[in-house]
């Protein structure tokens, strides 16, 4: 008996597991970027983090799923950048898929924005 | 190995109030930079008909902060849409707003003569004076590193190391005519390395402008092609090669993801010892991930001898300088030893030294993830360097100088930027003044002239090493490239090839450069701009 509840209580826990595993989201990268996923993206970051609409690379998160932002370094009239020796930390964002979705996760504020027309894949 | 002790404190300089810091807090970067000030006294704003300026008297900065001459009105963008601080003040209260806190936070405030403000015409004319005039032993300017900007261009962002343009990073030799514009790097996969650009490939003529013309319509293409293109536009560049051929490449600008460590190889020389190289040019969050693969490159590859090409690295996070240190000497080399230790103004904290850093970085809130970083356990590394050597990578070579690892310097003297800022905003302005300098753990920290590779070092700032100029015509990485080569040769010989010793000169085949010709333009944001290069200094912005 007691192990026929044993095995009951492990199935229950493993359908947990899988069930947590299908929703839970997983670092992904872009199949595939146009420049209007780039413009959804930027939105998207301006959405989170709010200030204006930042550069970002033609091919952003296609070999990573996680993005820094950092802020510009101007140069001096030596040409080198000013700030050459800082602490200045970077924004984080992170492209996830949850079952089909993709979101953009902004760490920062535990902030999940769906991204739509978007393929991506789990790394 | 794990040193939870060490990272602490390493987190802990990270954010600490003033450190190296961009804004007076190393997270504050958008909510409270405008509430910098080292002092918090909480003072009435001043009526502007009130404020006096008496020589050697100095009222806390805080009491003319935000007293603007012309305030902002409506929300900052940059703060969450929050109102502007700005208040109704004067040039006048600018001014005394700057004097208060160079006289707080200025390294050398003790040699700002004070003079009366209102005998300036303008705040940006009265902040160009607030330093020291003092020189080197060099004869240079002790302080060349006063600035200021828009606060607005301050808060430029992009993704880290993204620029827009072809992916080319340029070296000027001349640059008035007869110009000399020269490919120093590309980065990787970026559309002018597809395109067939390579290192050394001198531009001739752009979209059939030349490269020498001397009207101001061709020298506004010309910067507007070469520094500032949209992303998607298309642009002819007529260049000469290495072999001296010439060929025309049309290449479309677009935003482009640098490769900020470049080149991972190992050598095997003559007498089989095994030599790491690795190009590193930019110490940005991105680069992390980059550094830990070449070291683990390395440690499988056992090599003998390390060689860093550092020339075109301009510095970046302190913070990578101290892991790059940690990887290279490893545990044995930098337990019990601190990497830099900030130096500010006597009325100032002293602040908790930066140790080596011995794992890997989240650099969106500079926590230790509990990674340890690879090592490679070495006591010499070899360091190739430019005058666009600067700051971070400059600490890098005095942070092991200062626990006895033996750093070669191949190359030319360094920039010379022991010094850092708490950029700090004003009425929409951002100034940047010295408020710190950096020391190694034997308490080295000047070299305000440079560190400079000589054979046999004789001053504080000398450097063992092989002066060389950098080589235009062969590719970093090369074998044969005058670096590169001369380090090898040292590896076998432990001393400079004979040609070294004279080998800084001028190339023959640059004509002497015409100093009244028109220049074209130094582009002064890292994001508006695919140059990333020193050029000649045309001297203080300020004079």
């Amino acid at each position: 008996m007691i192990k026929y509840i044993l095995c009951a209580v492990s199935a229950i826990i493993l359908t947990g597991c899988n069930s947590t595993q299908a929703v839970e989201p997983q670092d992904a990268t872009l199949t595939r970027v146009n420049p209007g996923i780039v413009t959804q993206l930027q939105q998207a970051i301006q959405t989170a983090k709010g200030g204006p609409l930042v550069t970002l690379a033609d091919d952003v998160f296609t070999k990573s799923a996680q993005l820094l932002i950092d802020h510009g370094t101007t140069k001096g009239p030596d040409g080198m950048p000013i700030m050459g020796a800082h602490n200045i930390p970077s924004e984080k964002f992170v492209l996830q898929k949850s079952g089909e979705q993709c979101f953009l996760f902004y760490p920062k504020k535990q902030l999940s924005i769906p991204l739509s027309n978007v393929e991506c894949e789990v790394i | 190995m794990f040193n939870k002790k060490r990272i602490s404190t390493a987190i802990l300089i990270a954010f600490s109030g003033l450190a190296i810091t961009a804004c007076g807090g190393g997270g504050s970067l958008n909510k409270d930079s405008n509430n910098t000030d080292s002092t918090n006294v909480v003072t009435p704003p001043p009526q502007s008909d009130e404020v006096e300026w008496v020589a050697g008297e100095f009222d806390a900065s805080s009491t003319f902060k935000n007293q603007c001459d012309v305030p902002r009105t409506g929300n900052d963008p940059y703060n969450n849409n929050q109102p502007y601080p700005d208040k109704a003040g004067s040039t006048l209260t600018e001014k005394m707003w700057l004097r208060s806190w160079s006289d707080e936070t200025y390294l050398w405030y003790d040699e700002i003569t004070d003079k009366n403000p209102e005998s300036f015409d303008t705040v940006a004319a009265y902040f160009a004076q607030l330093k020291t005039e003092q020189t080197t032993d060099s004869g240079a300017k002790k302080d060349n590193f006063h600035y200021s900007e828009p606060t607005e261009d301050f808060y430029k962002e992009a993704q880290s190391g993204v620029v827009s343009g072809y992916g080319i990073n340029w070296s000027f030799i001349s640059n008035t005519p007869p110009r000399v514009l020269r490919v120093a790097y590309l980065e990787d996969n970026s559309p002018a390395q597809n395109a067939g650009i390579q290192r050394g490939d001198t531009v001739l003529s752009v979209d059939d402008v030349s490269i020498d013309t001397n009207t101001q319509a061709g020298i506004d293409s010309l910067n507007s092609i070469l520094f500032g293109p949209t992303a998607g536009e298309a642009h002819n560049f007529r260049v000469r090669s290495n072999d001296g051929t010439e060929k025309s490449i049309t290449i479309t600008a677009g935003n482009i993801a640098k490769t900020p460590v470049q080149n991972v190889n190992t050598f095997t020389t003559q007498n089989n010892t095994r030599v790491g190289y690795m190009q590193f040019n930019s110490h940005i969050g991105v680069a992390q991930e980059g550094l830990i693969d070449a070291v683990n490159k390395f440690k499988a590859d056992q090599v003998d001898e390390l060689v860093i090409d550092f020339r075109y690295n301009g510095g970046g996070l302190l913070a990578m300088s101290s892991q790059l240190a940690y990887m290279v000497a490893g545990p044995a080399n930098t337990d019990d030893f601190y990497y830099y230790q900030t130096i500010q103004n006597d009325k100032l904290p002293k602040e908790v030294p930066l140790p080596f850093i011995n794992q890997e970085i989240d650099y969106s809130t500079f926590e230790g993830k509990q990674i340890l970083l690879p090592d490679l356990n070495l006591s010499k590394v070899y360091v190739l360097s430019t005058s666009g050597t600067c700051s971070a990578s400059e600490a890098f070579i005095n942070g092991l100088k200062g626990i006895d690892v033996e750093v070669v310097l191949i190359g030319d003297t360094t920039c010379g930027k022991p010094y850092g800022f708490t950029p700090t905003h004003n009425c929409a302005t951002t100034y940047y003044t010295i408020q710190f300098s950096g020391a190694n753990y034997k308490g080295f920290g000047e070299y305000s002239d440079g560190l400079t590779p000589t054979p046999a070092p004789q001053f504080s700032a000398d450097v063992k090493g092989c002066p060389v100029t950098d080589d235009f015509d062969h590719q970093l990485g090369d074998t044969n490239e005058a670096l590169l080569s001369t380090a090898l040769y040292h590896i076998t010989n432990n001393g400079c090839p004979e040609v070294a010793q004279n080998a800084k000169q001028q190339p023959a085949s640059y004509a002497q450069s015409n100093e009244t010709g028109l220049s074209l333009e130094i582009p002064q944001s890292l994001y508006n701009t695919n140059m990333d290069l020193t050029w000649p200094s045309t001297g203080d912005a300020n004079d």
